[in-house]
């Protein structure tokens, strides 16, 4: 296991080289600069000139491409042009509220989609019901669901819909902790649902087909109860391709969310996105991009050693390997 | 029946809330503004980005401000007195102090225009620095500016928007002032003080106590929420969670009006009385005969556009300067350019293009910001009516600022030009021949005309309003023949506000100074 970490390790460093590296050629392709959101409108030549000179825009490609690869070397990617300051601070100030709302996202998809796929793998009516809840939840555009829930008369009534704290309120402590509890539960029972969709729709699928293996029968065959059956038999049969969901699905929900984020105004990496991409605020992009790969692939390395730790045969050919 | 339940709603949760919370959490009031972006830096002295001005303005003052009809009254500047021949205006400054206590004297409004104003303010500097000759502190309660022409545009140009006066004890040595670290924790003279940024969430400011011109508002603390979309501000507003959003579309009048109140005003932080305006590609060879920039004209319905877009709030264009600078606005001067598809198709005829078996005689495309694609939606409609099909190409801004102003890649576009208070300010850059591109929102037509560049020259450095309003009469007949831009609405910033608040200064920067609470 320890080799996998380290070999994973190196290869992230290529990665997050070559992530960084097409990112910044396509942010070269994208038309428009930065210029427009600093000065705002009526800039002269000169004006344009002196901050293009400032922010080193005016310099060959060739040379950009060498200091933004000197700095990524020396784990920097530049100052934010919109903050004036270091863009990876920016992105680590914005980690915190996204993590609030993804960390309960996650857990609580894993929690309540993991038993309602097993349950739909079984026949009857429930199975459809359920089966067909989560394939509407998870075909819906997920802005348009949250918008949806805090319009729905119940839920969208009682909590706020939009930002992380009530603005009016300046509170601390107990009541600061119970107030983003408070507004956080629309986005994040957003993101929820969509998890969960998507948690039930690949358990069911996965459970599926265990269950009609040799084994099962077996399982049954020697009396086991049916509930033992798919939880202790066929579950960790099942497993891989769930943990590889989630694994996946934590860079979806750091970099990402974005949606969510936006629609409920929750001051995270989603807005922080959004604003960075008009502004053409290109460090502070490729910082948010990192973060979100390296955060992907810390994710996926997870996923692969909890598989290795739940299946003896990949141990065994990765120690072999 | 929204109303009343909005008030047993707020009324019930007042209720929990202070019986949860206490008192003491209810006895500041508090004002909440949603806008759209992240200022990220608070200096208003060296941008003209109304994402800065939106809250920055707030915390400063201007030499002078601008009342409900854009007259300058006194700011920092208590009187002044302009000399006969219009070139030295002498201003008296108020006892003022900035928010540290260090006191604010002519030496700070020296240097703020010197130093900062005039190197890195886009329109001041573009504007004044050339006419501004000397700026001279006879003691710390004067300040004279001597000009080396007339500029009858300048106390207009003084106000907290254009002109912000900065703490020269801060800036003074702290290096290039964009990127000064006082940027990030300003110190003005302003009726809020600066108290907290978190980036991406909030801006919070507080009454300045102290403020140089007394108790001018019941508000304790002004919080700016960071709100992108547009809906999410609206539905807040109806919940009662924001008081305040400075511009919302007119589709959204009704339900703002139903929560609260709605103010409209033509002016505002970050520029003001705008004009919906096509630019015609005069580089483009369908579009240089004037016989086919007309017609095109003709064809665009634009009280349409005034009822379907900006649900009657707005003007259809009487002229190409807009009629909120009274004086210089010769209205009248497009009435030959109503609705008229029948001469439209006629002209087009004439000027040799044809319909072809599909009944398209030409295809135009127009670039704009995605904001205003519902307007090239209805002018797509009305050109095909007469056998142009016009593509729309909407672009996020920086995008559309690069196609328009330095690729050229463009038939037509879109652009909301705002002319300011002064023709100097945000007219003369459209029309002047030495304005034309790469810089973002010139003269994006490519226009060239020698008696216009001359008629804006002698109206710019004359300080007789009746010799310079007759100049611009003559630019706008010339415009209204040439035609080099047309120009479709005169949109008004529409406003929803909370109404247990009144005193509300929609048209400037300030518009928070003298908010009171309804009793």
């Amino acid at each position: 296991m320890l080799r996998v970490t380290l070999l994973r390790c190196a290869q992230a460093v290529v990665m997050l080289w070559a992530v960084a590296t097409a990112l910044f050629f396509l942010l070269e392709a994208v038309p428009g600069g930065p210029v427009v959101a600093l000065t705002g409108e009526f800039a002269d030549a000169d004006t344009v000139a002196r901050i293009e000179t400032r922010l080193g825009l005016d310099r060959p490609l060739g040379e950009r491409y060498g200091r933004f690869l000197g700095l990524l070397a020396s784990g920097d990617v530049g100052h934010s042009y919109t903050y004036g300051r270091p863009a990876l601070n920016v992105v680590w100030a914005h980690l915190p509220a996204t993590l609030i709302l993804a960390v309960p996202a996650i857990l609580l998809a894993a929690l309540l989609g993991l038993p309602l796929g097993i349950r739909a793998v079984r026949p009857g009516r429930t199975s459809g019901l359920i089966v067909a809840a989560a394939l509407v939840a998870f075909a819906m555009p997920i802005f348009w669901l949250g918008h949806m829930l805090r319009l729905s008369p119940g839920v969208g009534q009682i909590f706020p819909v939009q930002g992380m704290t009530d603005a009016r309120a300046f509170h601390e402590g107990a009541a600061f902790a119970l107030d983003v509890a408070h507004h956080a539960i629309l986005p994040c029972l957003t993101l929820v649902l969509h998890q969960m969709a998507y948690t039930v729709l690949i358990t069911r699928r996965a459970m599926k087909a265990q269950m009609t293996r040799p084994y099962v029968q077996t399982g049954f065959a020697k009396g086991a109860s049916r509930r033992r059956v798919e939880w202790r038999h066929a579950l960790p049969n099942g497993a891989p391709p769930i943990i590889a969901l989630f694994g996946n699905r934590i860079g979806w929900f750091l970099s990402g969310a974005i949606l969510v984020e936006v629609v409920f105004a929750w001051p995270g990496l989603g807005q922080l996105t959004v604003a960075a991409i008009q502004n053409r605020d290109t460090p502070l992009v490729v910082g948010i991009v990192l973060v979100g790969c390296l955060f992907t692939m810390l994710g996926n390395l997870l996923a692969d050693l909890t598989q290795m730790s739940s299946d003896v045969r990949l141990r065994n050919e990765a120690g072999a390997a | 029946m929204i109303q009343f339940r909005h008030f047993v709603r707020s009324t019930i949760l007042g209720t929990v809330a202070s019986a949860a919370f206490g008192a003491s959490a209810l006895a500041e009031t508090t004002f909440i503004v949603a806008v759209p972006s992240d200022p990220g830096q608070f200096n208003p002295a060296i941008t003209t980005g109304a994402h800065v001005h939106a809250v920055a303005d707030s915390i400063f003052n201007g030499l002078v401000a601008l009342d409900e009809n854009l007259e300058p009254i006194p700011d920092l500047a208590t009187s002044w007195t302009v000399s006969d021949d219009g070139t030295t205006y002498t201003f008296t400054l108020a006892e003022a102090a900035w928010h540290d206590g260090a006191p604010f004297t002519s030496e700070d409004v020296k240097f703020t225009f010197e130093e900062v104003l005039f190197q890195h303010h886009a329109r001041t500097k573009s504007g004044l620095s050339g006419v501004v000759s000397s700026i001279e502190t006879p003691d710390p309660r004067t300040v004279v500016f001597r000009l080396s022409s007339p500029h009858p545009a300048l106390l207009r140009r003084f106000d907290v928007t254009e002109a912000p006066i900065l703490p020269k004890h801060l800036y003074e040595g702290a290096g290039d002032p964009t990127e000064a670290a006082q940027n990030a924790s300003p110190v003005g003279t302003g009726p809020y003080r600066f108290v907290s940024h978190a980036p991406g969430d909030r801006v919070v400011l507080e009454k300045n106590s102290d403020y140089f011109k007394g108790d001018t508002t019941d508000v304790d603390k002004v919080v700016f929420r960071i709100i992108q979309d547009a809906e999410t501000a609206l539905l807040a507003f109806e919940r009662g969670e924001v008081d305040y959003i400075p511009r919302i579309g007119g589709q959204n009048i009704v339900r703002a009006e139903d929560a609260g109140q709605v103010l409209t005003a033509t002016a505002g932080p970050g520029g003001g009385n705008c004009i919906m305006t096509v630019s015609f590609n005069l580089e483009s060879e369908l579009l240089q005969p004037a016989d086919v920039r007309r017609a095109i004209a003709l064809g665009i319905d634009r009280e349409r556009l005034n009822d379907q877009v900006l649900f009657g709030r707005g003007n259809v264009a009487e002229a190409p300067f807009s009629s909120a600078i009274g004086w210089a606005h010769a209205a009248g001067s497009l009435s030959s350019l109503g609705h008229d598809p029948a001469s439209a198709s006629a002209a087009l005829d004439a000027a040799g293009l044809e319909p072809g078996a599909d009944g398209i005689r030409a295809e135009i495309d127009m670039v704009h910001f995605p904001t205003f694609s519902k307007y090239a939606e209805l002018m797509a409609q009305d050109l095909a009516k007469v056998g142009i099909r016009l593509t729309s190409r909407p672009l996020d801004r920086p995008a559309a600022i690069d196609a328009i102003f330095k690729a050229r890649d463009f038939d037509t576009n879109l652009i909301s030009y705002c002319n300011g208070v002064d023709p100097e300010i945000g007219i003369k850059r459209m029309y002047v021949s030495n304005n034309i591109g790469p810089i973002p929102f010139s003269n994006a037509s490519a226009y060239r005309n020698e008696k216009v560049d001359a008629l804006f020259a002698a109206a710019g450095s004359t300080a007789d309003q009746g010799e310079r309003a007759r100049a611009y009469g003559e630019i706008q007949t010339i415009l209204a023949e040439d035609l080099p831009y047309f120009w479709l609405v005169e949109t008004v910033r529409i406003t929803a506000a909370s109404d247990g608040f009144t005193g509300y200064r929609p048209w400037t920067g300030h518009y928070l100074e003298t908010i009171q609470i309804v009793e």
